[in-house]
Order: structure tokens, then sequence, then C-alpha cells
């Protein structure tokens, strides 16, 4: 039993074995072994054909469903028929060679715009896995690769993980190359990079990393590149698998890269000496490295006057901790420290407890695992039935629970708003970080108050603080503290007065601009002095 | 190293199991008000706790309360006995109101100070009232007429007084604890009186308690506390002041202050072993109220009305130093004052205090402007 | 790896100092001072300088590090006697700490829990900040100063807003017994001395080590002053000082009566709870110096090993301080102001003179031998 494949640092793979196996100088040989290959794949298609005086016997090879059959008919067949008669009619005498042939093809006949040449079969196989087909000549031991990809993908749509009021709409999609345009759409510089490799032994996959040249430090595209590099899988079939794959903290809850499928945020970040990796196959992009104060940034926060948006931020961080510690701190409040809790509310909150039969955190672990289910629940369901199942879970069990007398309803108050507030962090990493944590704090205050909760806080921030994500602290800049880069997490500046970028260690270019001062009202010339 | 993980997680999980327990909300029982009493040579502690209300949304029942009392030879004995009968635990950490009988404070208020400093459950910045007539029961059995809870109502009437009239300020725990110690001034305490219209039962301040060392051993009347409110109270901002009706004597026109404040200066004759106290009374006030006709309000007959206002002021001033001295218990402070002004002296003459301060001569000197006259300028004119 | 930098520096020495100091000298200050108390810590502001210039002049010639100077001065077998007495020194300082602060606690809040299981649990966060690193204990120190100075803003304006009796504090700077001020100031002065332990952080100080230890020692000087003497002004004037004395934590009690509108009240716990982060920074500093000492006294190679023992016996000497809290109290007045004054006042004073007398006696030799030459 061939046990190969069970060890991933194997040297033999599935492509190992067929690599650099070069192309027969005999068409038919050629086409025996491809459909040896691809034996069992209906889906592979190859037609033969004729063409010239005296008739050279060619043949394309396709899969179906991912080439543009109208390419290959009207670009591809039609320009060997018609313009390879016309060429060979004119030089009768001499016969060229087939190798010749194939570079008149390439230079001179065919007129689509991507043709390239290739002399094995694990590239033809890889070219037309990826939408292009392969034009094979008879006695000919290289063969053109040509662009005809074109398959059903999901139309450019609006983000629905990260809506926002103002700014782009779009989003990224499944396929790379339309995701590639829309990043070099907005970044027209020649020092905007984009290199490609292809990681995974069966599924080949696409992957692109993007920065800009002149910003982002060259130790890092470096390290990204290595670390990439080095990832040696079966497949990669999303962005997440390479978080986990380049990671340095493996055991760590923390989120190390940014997911977004707006390209609008990734050319923010990469204009911020940050590096972006995409897939084919997924919509999202990572963006690295990122630290835990930058989750509180929105991309609306760019796009709307600075004063709201400051304001915005500082709820979001508020936000933050109420989603984390509200819950907690509320259970710990009930068990532990009744002198806190102004009388009044006591007096509601006693008049509402009266004949629960759990105590405080029983009822709260219970009512945050009811929510992680139906926050679950509403992620799985079809778009029909999700909203009326979320509506019917959230109202209907939770008042009939209440009334039951099975829970208060002061926690369930509290408990929905700190779930409210989790929703108002943007990013959905971040989020379930806070998810998690929530629950340690509960049991934390649960077993001893406002103490346990201080301890656990005290825990927390010193495994953040001592996380460094490719030479950046976790923290960074609340720790170690930056006291110039803290206004850019605490507020957003102007962009009059947003001239630097957010230093990283070996940033070849910080300034964005050359400041200039603010605009004023004595700038303005009024309709008083045209006159 | 797995081992060790596994040893860490057994040992904080033993560890963390062990008797942190809290208290849930159903298994206590709230104490919003403290009565204490002395009676037959026992401390007895009366106790107003929240009953909690049903929980039905058109229950018109705010809330109600249960009155429990217990007996102790302490009153830490007496607050721990209520476990005998309660079938939740007490917490005293809501009392918004401790009440001291008449009889306790004039028996030995060292009886309770202690406890009441010392526990870490009932907060120190509650107001203190002595019950002048009734016991604490009686109090608490009083049916409150607009809050649910009669020491809820006690603690908001104290405060509402205090915005309105001035005449009583709350005296607060720690505020009380620190003058029964302090050398040079004794404390007070409001007193609150019960009576009824027939209808219902009234509880109503009247007057303050005065202590001299731990013991109650006089009161003062309204016009009485008054005069020692404006004295020793250093934010006055509110309350009534009538005077006759100058061209008519038989109404009244009433002064609304603003602002009061009494600087006292101690003068200190050492040649003579004489001590007067130069007390300087700067006041503002909106004229509020005229009873009966007559066109007082011009303006030639403000330094009339403000002469007569200042004259009231003393009066309350005088009136209230007089009575203090008689009972010869220094609450006014004086002798802090001179320890301020110079220690040394202080410490030559406080051993005999008690019989310099009935002594001391005061000098008053009012200053009264009148300010504002609200929405009408003149006197209301009648048509005759 | 990364070195602490200046601003983090100045935020480790602030909660190395202040927030034991909190229970250290309150109870001192205001016992022998009464009103005046809290003119001690303004006054403190320039012996504490010179005591700060002192100890740059002792640890200057040895690359501003801990035990080297100690070699350096005394000789390597008395410098390293001295150094042995400073670890032990330093883990009894983290046993004072952990008492006394828990045992605040246990009478303010925590009545059920064993008092053990708080040491462990702070042993354990102690001991895991360790393992990390300094510059994550410095890291931290940052976001922990910010807490805490914000909330002792915040409690010491609420209680001024709320009950500040300027009567209270007079009369100023009358009949102040000579004696009562030299306790209140070698007390004072012991606790400022604390931040003599920033020298055995040296070695991971960034940058130009002499002149950012020099600056953070001068700003949080006047933070100490500032920090302490507005609590103790606040405490004077809303409690009274007849009254502080007998009371088990003035500070506490204090923070007891401040309240938002009357409707939030008892924010003791926020308080203390917020409190014990500081704690936490001045533990693990206390115990990070005891380590780094014995591993330079005796060249070992890493500190884990001691780290772990270290905490043990923190703990015993924790529990065995003293029975009852009255005998705590015995040491917060009497023995830890004699031990702190020893530690960093008198001996780097004996130190200091001795340096003094040695530099300055080659150039009494030199001049000796040009007369013999003329």
């Amino acid at each position: 039993m061939d046990h190969s494949y069970n060890n991933k640092f194997s040297p033999e793979t599935v492509a190992d074995k067929h690599k650099s196996v070069l192309l027969s100088p005999e068409l038919k040989k050629n086409q025996e072994v491809l459909t040896q290959r691809l034996a069992g794949c209906f889906d592979f298609m190859q037609r033969e054909f004729s063409f010239g005086s005296p008739p050279v016997k060619a043949s394309i090879i396709f899969f179906e469903g991912l080439v543009d059959k109208r390419q290959i008919e009207n670009s591809l067949i039609k320009s060997i028929f018609i313009n390879c008669n016309i060429f060979f009619r004119k030089e009768q005498n001499s016969e060229p060679s087939h190798a010749d042939l194939l570079d008149t093809l390439k230079n001179k006949v065919l007129t689509l715009a991507e043709v390239k040449t290739v002399d094995n079969y694990e590239d033809i196989i890889l070219q037309i896995s990826s939408g292009d087909t392969v034009l094979l000549l008879d006695n000919c031991a290289s063969g053109l690769v040509i662009g005809t990809r074109s398959w059903a993908a999901r139309a450019i749509s609006m983000s629905e993980n990260e809506t926002t009021v103002f700014g782009p709409k779009e989003s990224f999609t499944e396929t790379l190359i339309s995701n590639t345009a829309m990043l070099r759409r907005r970044l027209k510089s020649s020092s905007f990079k984009m290199e490609r490799l292809t990681i995974g032994r069966i599924s080949q996959t696409s992957v692109c990393f993007c920065y800009i040249e002149n910003i982002a430090p060259p130790a890092l595209v470096a390290n990204v590149k290595e670390r990439l590099s080095q990832i040696d899988i079966d497949a990669i079939l999303d962005t997440g698998y390479l978080e986990e794959l380049i990671t340095e903290e493996p055991y760590s809850i923390f989120s190390q890269a940014m997911h977004t499928e707006r390209p609008d945020r990734v050319c923010g970040n990469l204009l911020e000496g940050k590096v972006g990796i995409m897939i084919d196959g997924s919509p999202m992009v990572l963006v690295l490295p990122v630290t835990f104060p930058q989750f509180a940034n929105a991309p609306d926060d760019y796009y709307i006057n600075y004063i709201p948006a400051t304001l915005l931020r500082f709820l979001r961080i508020a936000a933050f901790a109420v989603s984390l510690l509200m819950t907690a701190v509320f259970v710990s409040l009930l068990t532990y420290h009744h002198e806190m809790i102004p009388t009044p509310l006591l007096l509601t909150i006693i008049s509402a407890r009266q004949g629960v039969p759990f105590p405080a955190f029983v009822e709260a672990l219970l009512l945050e695992t009811t929510f992680e289910l139906l926050r679950e629940a509403g992620l799985r369901l079809p778009n029909a039935i999700g909203p009326a199942v979320s509506i019917v879970g959230a109202l209907i069990i939770g008042e009939a629970a209440v009334q039951a007398g099975l829970v208060s309803t002061p926690m369930v108050v509290v408990i929905a708003f700190s779930g409210i507030a989790s929703f108002v962090i943007p990013n959905y990493n971040a989020g379930i970080i806070t998810r998690i944590m929530r629950f340690v704090f509960l049991i934390a205050a649960g077993l001893l108050g406002l103490f346990g909760i201080m301890i656990t806080f005290i825990l927390l921030i010193t495994r953040m603080a001592s996380v460094s994500f490719f030479g950046i602290p976790y923290l960074s800049p609340v720790a170690p503290f930056n006291n110039k880069q803290i206004f850019d997490i605490l507020t957003r500046r102007p962009w009059f007065s947003n001239t630097l970028r957010p230093w990283q260690e070996g940033m070849k270019n910080q300034k964005r601009y050359e400041p200039k001062p603010a605009p004023s009202s004595k700038d303005k010339k009024g309709a008083s002095n045209e006159s | 190293m797995k081992v060790k993980k596994i040893l860490v997680i057994f040992t904080l999980t033993l560890i963390l199991s062990s008797g942190c327990q809290g208290s849930e909300v159903p298994d206590l029982i709230f104490s919003i008000g403290l009565g204490i009493d002395w009676k037959e040579n026992q401390i007895e502690l009366t106790s107003e706790f929240i009953k909690p209300a049903p929980t039905e949304e058109n229950s018109s029942e705010k809330g109600s309360s249960v009155i429990f009392t217990s007996q102790g030879r302490t009153l830490g004995e007496a607050s721990n006995s209520l476990s005998n009968f309660l079938p939740q635990t007490p917490l005293w950490s809501h009392v918004s109101i401790v009440m001291l009988s008449e009889n306790l404070c004039q028996t030995d208020v060292a009886l309770v100070a202690d406890y009441l400093t010392r526990t870490t459950e009932i907060k120190h910045n509650i107001p203190l009232l002595v019950i002048s007539g009734s016991s604490p029961e009686e109090i608490f059995k009083t049916k409150p007429v607009l809050e649910p809870y009669i020491s809820t109502s006690l603690a908001l009437t104290l405060q509402n007084e205090e915005k309105q009239l001035n005449i009583y300020k709350p005296v607060l725990m720690y505020e009380f604890m620190r003058k029964l110690i302090a050398p040079g001034i004794e404390p007070v305490l409001p007193q609150i009186k019960k009576t009824t219209d027939g209808e219902k039962d009234i509880l109503f301040l009247d007057g303050v308690a005065v202590f001299k060392g731990q013991k109650m051993i006089a009161s003062l009347n309204e016009a009485e506390s008054q005069g020692y409110n404006y004295l020793t109270n250093k934010n006055i901002t509110s309350g009534l002041l009538l005077i006759n009706n100058p061209d008519d004597p038989q109404y009244f026109i009433t002064f609304e202050l603003t602002k009061l404040l009494v600087e006292i200066q101690p003068l200190i004759e050492k040649e003579n072993n004489r001590i007067t106290m130069l007390i300087q009374v700067h006041a503002d006030g909106n004229f509020y109220e005229q009873s009966g006709s007559g066109d007082v309000l011009r303006l030639d007959k403000y330094p009339q009305l403000e002469q007569m206002v200042e004259d009231k002021i003393n009066a309350y001033i005088s009136n209230c130093i007089d009575r203090v001295q008689i009972i010869n218990s220094d609450i006014l402070g004086w002798g802090q004052l001179i320890n301020q002004k110079d220690p040394h002296f202080w410490e030559q003459v406080s051993p005999q205090w008690d019989m310099i301060f009935p002594t001391i001569n005061y000098q008053t000197q009012s200053d009264f402007v009148i300010r504002r006259t609200y929405l009408t300028r003149k006197s209301y004119y009648f048509q005759e | 790896m990364e070195k602490i930098s200046s601003f983090q520096l100045k935020c480790l020495i602030a909660l190395l100092i202040i927030p034991a100091a909190f229970f250290e000298e309150g109870p001192l200050l205001t016992a022998v001072l009464k009103n005046n108390a809290w003119l001690v810590p303004i006054g403190i502001i320039l012996p504490g300088w010179l005591l700060f210039k002192m100890y740059l002049y002792i640890f200057r010639q040895n690359n501003i590090s801990f035990p080297e100077a100690f070699n350096e001065h005394l000789g390597r077998f008395w410098g390293k006697i001295i150094t042995i007495f400073y670890i032990f020194y330093f883990l009894v300082l983290c046993s004072y700490i952990l008492r006394i602060y828990f045992e605040f606690m246990k009478i303010n809040l925590l009545l059920t829990t064993p008092i053990s299981v708080l040491f462990f649990l702070m042993l354990f966060i102690g001991f895991y900040a360790l393992k990390k690193g300094i510059n994550n204990i410095a890291r931290l120190s940052v976001i922990i100063f910010a807490l805490t100075i914000f909330l002792n803003i915040f409690l010491i304006s609420n209680c001024i807003i709320n009950g500040f009796k300027w009567d209270n504090l007079q009369p100023i700077l009358s009949d102040i017994p000579f004696k009562a001020s030299l306790i209140a100031f070698f007390g004072l002065i012991g606790v400022l001395g604390k931040a003599m332990t920033v020298f055995t952080l040296a070695d991971f100080v960034a940058g130009d080590k002499e002149k950012t230890i020099k600056s953070s020692l001068s700003t949080v000087l006047i933070i100490f002053s500032l920090v302490i003497s507005s609590t103790l002004l606040s405490l004077c004037a809303t409690l009274h000082p007849s009254i502080i004395p007998s009371l088990s934590s003035a500070v506490l009690t204090m923070v007891r009566t401040a309240h938002i509108s009357y409707f939030i009240q008892n924010i003791d716990i926020l308080f203390i709870s917020v409190w014990i982060c500081g704690i936490y920074i001045t533990l693990t500093i206390f115990w990070f110096s005891a380590s780094i000492l014995t591993q330079k006294a005796f060249s070992l190679r890493d500190n884990r090993f001691f780290l772990a023992s270290s905490g043990i016996f923190i703990a015993l000497v924790s529990a065995s301080l003293s029975s009852t809290s009255l005998g705590l109290f015995v040491w917060t007045t009497k023995f830890m102001p004699f031990l702190n004054n020893c530690f960093f006042v008198f001996i780097p004073l004996f130190i200091f003179i001795k340096s003094l007398i040695k530099n300055y006696l080659p150039n009494k030799h030199n001049n000796e031998s040009l007369s013999i030459k003329k």
C-alpha cells in the first residue's frame, strides 16, 4: 500500500510522479497519454483537425465548462483555418518545420491575447484545469496554451458581511483575476506588485500576494513569501487555511490577519505598508500584519467626516468593552457585590428574579449559549426562513422563557444588549474573540466576582501583549505605547493632517504626502470679491 | 509538558472550586432602614426589609415591605439574631437611613457607634435621625403615602427639606461619628416625630437633638435649629424668612434666601482671658411673597426691609447660641475654631472648655441684600 | 528582545511605588501629622530628588547595573552578600505587598474566599507574566498605569466635589512636632526609595540608559508627590484627621463615600478591582528584580527554577507575616519603614559616601607626589 500521501513531508506526490514528462512529437501519442491520465473526467474534450497544405494534424484540448467555446471557434480554430491556408499558399515551395509552424501560429496567426508555449504533460493539465485551451501539433514536441478562460462566476456584488453606508459597495468574488483587476484599477502604480504562487498538491491553487513596493517593509514581504512557499498541503480552498499555515502562534485564539471582501479596504491597508493575500476560489482576502486595536476601524470611517468617524470609533471601542464584560459584571454584581447595584434597580431585579430556579451564573450561561446557538442557526438557515426563525427564536423563546420563570427579564436584556454590542465590532474575527472570551469572563465572574474578572483581564492582556505577528506586537500602538500612532486608533485624523502612515519596522516611506495647512475660511473667495 | 499542563489545570480547578460562594439575590433579604432602641437594658433592632413585588405586568403594587424586630445585648448580636427567624440572609448594604431612639441617645450612643462604624455592610454616607416621642417600630409601621417604603420616604424627606426650607441639614453617619470623636465639637441629629391628622399618620421633622459626649442632653426647637443651620452650614442656598410688614404688622413679608454664608472669627484676648466670637453673615435673597396689601416693594423701602431681615437672622442666631450655651454643648464647633486659629491656646483651655463655653461673648453682624422680585416689580396693588 | 522605552519605564516605576504607598503611608502619615499629612509628599520632592541623584551616582560607573555596582564599591565578597540580602528583601516586599492587599480585600470584600486561593491566583498570573518577559510587563504597565491614574483622578475629584471641608485641613503648617515630621519623612522616603529597584532593569532599557532612567525617576517623583498628596489631601478634607487613624483603611472609607448622584454608590469595589492591577505590577517587578539579581549573582543561565521556588517562598512568608491584621499594622508602621530605609536609603548612602571618599583620595595622593617632585 502506498503510504506516501499519508506523510506530508514525503517527497513523492501525485504531481511529482508525473513531473517533467515531456511531450512526444507524435500527436497521437500525446493524445493517448492525456486520455489515459484524464480517464474518468467526462468534461475533458479533445477536438482533432488538420489545416494547411500539406495538411498538418492538430488537436485542441480543454475542459468543458472552463472555456469560452466561442473564442475557441472564432479566434482559435477559425484563425488557423483562414490565415494558415492563405499563408501557406504563398510559400508553397518551402515546407516549414512544425516547430516553426508553432512559432508562426503563435506570432502571426492566432488573434488571442494570451498565448504561451508548453512542453510537458503536467503543465498542460494545469493549464487546461485553469480554463486555458492547449493546441498540439503533430510532429511537434511543444504545444500552445491559449487563454480562453471563461466560466460561470458570481457577478461582482455588494459585500454581504461588511456593509457600509458610504463608500464603494463592490466586493471580491471567487475569481482571482477579477479580484486582482479590482485592486489594479484602484492602485494604478508600477510599485503595486502582485506576485503569484501555486500552493496545494492536488488543488494547485493560485495564490497571489500583493504589496506596494516602496511602502511595505521588504523584510515583511520576504517573510510572507517565504512562509507561503514553505506551505505543503494537499489543497487550499480558502484564505483561512493560509492564515493558520503561516502563523507564528499556532495555538493562539487571536486573529492574526484581517479577513476582508472589500477591495477598498485592502487598498487602504496596502497603502499603510501591509501585505494582501488572495486565492483563486475565495472572495476573502487576508491582510497582514494586523494589530488588535485596528479591529475597531471600519471602512466607513474614511468615507465620512472625521468628527462623526471619531465618535463612532469611541462607540465601537465602548461596544467591544460592553460585549466582553457586561454579562460578567452583571453576574458578579448579582452574586457577590449587591451593594454596588443602585437600590431602585435592585428592587426591580429582586422582583424580576423571584421564582427563577437557577443561580445568576447558570442563567447567564444558559442564555449566552442559547444566543450563540441562535446566531449559528441563523447563519445556516436558508434565506427564506432564516430571519423568521431568528425573530421567533429571539422574541418568542425569550418571552416564553421569562413567562415560564426559567430566566429573568433583566438577564435577557443584558445578554441581548451585549450580543448587539458584539455586532457593532466591524471585524468578524474580533467578534469571534469577544464571543469566546465572554464565556471565560463569565466563568471567572461566577467564581470570584469582580476580582475574578480582573484576574482574567490581566491574563488576557498579558497574553495579548506578549504576542507578536510578523514582528509587530499585537497590542501596538497601545502596548508598546506609541504616542504618534495612538491617535490613529482612537481617532480618525482628518485627511488634511493625515500625512504619515502608521509606522512599521523597516518601512521605507512613511509620508503619504507633504503636510499642508488645513483649509480655512480665509481661503474662500466669496461672491462679493468676484464682483 | 502535557502532564504539567494537566496538573496546572487540575490544581486550578480544585482551588477555584473551594469556598468562593457568592449569594444569590433570592437567598437574600435587603434591609432599607434601621431603627435602634434601648429597652430593658437590651438593644432592640427594628428593620424594614424589602418584600419582593409580584411581576405581573398590570400589577398596581409597586412594592411592599416587612418589618422585623430583634433584640440582643449588642447591636451586632441583635442584627445576627434576625437569622433565627428569617428564611433568607439579611443584607444591610442598602440601608438608606438609621434611626436612633431618644432613649438610646439619652443613655449612651457608644452602645451602637462602634458597630455602625466597624461594619463593612452599612454605608457611612447615610443619614441618621433621632426618634422623638415614639419607638422605631411605631415609625416603621406608619403607612407611607407617596413612597413604597417608609425608610426611603424619610430619607427623601430629609433631602427635600434641605432643598426647600433648609432648616435641618441631614447628618451623615461618618460626620456624626467624626463629631463624636473630634475634640472641640459636639454632634447633633435631626429629630423625627409622629403625629396624626385623624385619618393618617404623619412623620415630620421637628428640632434637632443635641449631644454632649456620648449622650443626648437636650433638643433645639425649629427656630433654634434654623439658627444652628445658619451658623454651621456653609452651603445655604434656600429657605424662607418671614418678617412683619412694616406698614401693617399683622401681615407678613416673605423673603427667599438664595445665599447665606456665616464667617465666625474667634477673637482671643489672652490677657483678659476673654473669647469673643465675631459672627459675620452675608446673605442674599429674593422678595418671595407679601401677604396683605400695601406698597412695600419700593426701592426707598429696601434698606428698611433689609434691616428687618438682618434683625431676623441675628435673632435666629442669638436664640440658638443662647440656648446652646445654656445647654452647655459646643455643637457650634467653637472649640475647633479656636484650635484652628491658635492651637496652643486651645491646648490650654480645652480641659476647662465646659466652663468657658457658656461665657463666650459673641457679636453678630448681618448683611442682607434683596436681589430679585420674581414676576412683579411692585407690590400687588388692590383698588380700594 | 525589545527593550523598555522611556515611557514604559516611567509607568513601571510609578506602578512600582504608588499602589502600595496607599496602604503603607496613609495610616502612618495621618497618625503622626494629622491634618498636615498631605504636605509631606510635596516636601519630599527635594529630598527625593537628592536621593535619586545619589542612586545615579552610585550606579553610573557600572553601566547603571545593580549588582555590579555593589561588587565595584564593596568588593566581590561583600557585594555578593549585600546582593543576597537585597534578593531576600525584594521577596519579603512581594510577600508584604501581597499580604497587605489581600488582608485589605478580605476585610472589605471576599470574606469567604480562603486567602491562599487569592495568593495562588496572584502569584500564578505574576509567574505567567514573568515567563513572558519583562518587555511584556512593560507593555502592560502602560495600560495599567493609564487605568489606575484615571480612576485615581476620578475618585479624588468625586470625593472633593462631594465632601471637601476646608476646615478639616486647618491649622495648616502649625505646630508640627519635630519627631512626627522625622517619622513621616523617613516613612515616605523609604517608600520613594523603592524606585532604586529600577536599576535591576537597567540592562533592558533602550537607548541611553542613564538619561532614560534619570528622566523617568524625575517624572515619577513628581507624579508620586502629586498622587499621594492629593489622596491625603482629600482624605483629610473628607474624613477629618481625628477619625483616620482608627480606620483600617482610610482610603477605602473615603472611596466608599464617593457616589454619582446618589445613584451609583459603593464603587469601592471598582476601585479595589482596578487597584489590583497596580499591585500586580508592583509584585511582578519586585519578583523579577529578585530573579534578575539571583541570575547575575550566581551566574545562572535562566531564572525559571528560581521563579517557581521563589513563588512558594513568597506565599509562605506572606501567610506567616502576622496572624492578625493588627500585627500587620505594626509591620506597616514600624518594621517596613525601618527596612525600607535600611535598604533604600542607608545602604546606598553608605556606598555613596564610600565612593565619594574613594574618588577624593587619589587627588590627595597626587598632590603629595607633586610636592615631592618639587
